[in-house]
């Protein structure tokens, strides 16, 4: 029996199938790909106008994590009586110590350089995990912004995408004392 | 918007109201109780080593200094600073059972370190940033200016 056709109409059934699964794939990711940028987008502009309860609720788990520490450090290391609790919920509720720290970080940086300085592009998409791509005009190379789903929501890893710029210039700082 | 030019300069906004005092943090809902009077404001600053300046002109600081601005509770109208050294001023404020006002004013310096990383890393790329750091040093400063391109379906 000639094995041919079969051999044949086999290979035309598998790339029947990846052609559909190919057709699918951008219909998804597009409405992923939407997802991730309006939640970047928010998270910029809702600093830009204050809406610091909204920041803090864009922010991935890691980010609100290392910035409750860091303000708790800080705090005990200047006699402070306070908890992680308390200043966690404090940025929760859009408190006294969350408005001065947006307010003091929004006084060295400006978010229009993000949002109307900056050329966006998407970068990697996972199924939790994605990358920004937003190359500001006069920058010769883009910052990867990291972008998580928790929870359900597409959230900014503003800590892991920028606190290892602070480490690598602290040392180079020392290296340089 | 008020903006930090630098530590020495820095200007918090905090508001400490004149008769009303920073919620305590030991309650599972924040329970307010009042302070006396202006008076209360001059203590603070007499005992965080600093001045209490009347009047809703903005001082001019050195140093260390922050300027504590103190409210009128019905007007929001600004009564007077407390401007003292900002180490002693979060230790005075501490001491008298305001741990949040004491924290918010610790918190800024790790708001202006959080801004200049991420004003610094939009601006120079976080792909290049080892090489980034060593030609420019730390804390370059940002120059902001208009006009730029965008290509992604929310940025059209």
């Amino acid at each position: 029996m000639n094995k041919l056709p079969a051999i044949f109409l086999l290979i035309l059934l598998s790339c029947s199938s990846a052609v559909t699964s190919y057709n699918r794939y951008p219909e998804q990711t597009s409405g992923t790909i939407d997802a991730i940028l309006y939640s970047a987008e928010l998270f910029f502009i809702s600093i830009n106008e204050g809406e610091f309860k909204t920041v803090w609720e864009l922010l991935s788990d890691k980010s609100r994590n290392k910035i409750t520490e860091e303000i708790y450090e800080v705090s005990r290391d200047r006699g402070v009586d306070i908890e992680k609790e308390d200043i966690r919920r404090n940025f929760q509720q859009n408190g006294l110590i969350a408005r001065n720290f947006w307010n003091a970080a929004r006084a060295k940086f400006d978010p229009d350089m993000v949002l109307e300085e900056s050329k966006w592009d998407i970068g990697h998409v996972k199924s939790n995990s994605a990358e920004i791509l937003i190359t500001y005009k006069k920058s010769d190379m883009p910052s990867k912004v990291k972008m998580y789903k928790e929870e359900g929501v597409w959230r900014v890893g503003l800590v892991e995408t920028f606190w290892p710029r602070r480490y690598i210039e602290s040392f180079f700082s020392f290296l340089r004392m | 918007m008020i903006r930090y030019s630098s530590v020495p300069t820095m200007f918090l906004i905090l508001s400490f109201f004149f008769h009303i005092a920073a919620p305590s943090l030991s309650y599972a809902e924040p329970v307010v109780k009042e302070i006396d009077s202006e008076n209360v404001a001059r203590q603070l600053a007499i005992k965080a080593d600093g001045t209490y300046i009347e009047g809703a002109s903005a001082p001019v600081l050195s140093g260390n200094e922050v300027a504590l601005p103190i409210l009128d509770e019905a007007t929001g109208e600004v009564l007077g600073y407390i401007v003292a050294d900002q180490i002693k001023l979060i230790s005075v404020l501490n001491e008298a059972g305001l741990a949040e006002v004491a924290s918010a004013v610790a918190g800024v310096s790790a708001g202006a370190a959080a801004g200049a990383a991420t004003g610094t890393g939009f601006a120079l790329g976080t792909t290049g940033a080892v090489a980034a750091a060593v030609a420019l040093g730390v804390g370059v400063a940002i120059a902001v200016s208009s006009g730029g391109s965008k290509s992604t379906p929310s940025h059209p």
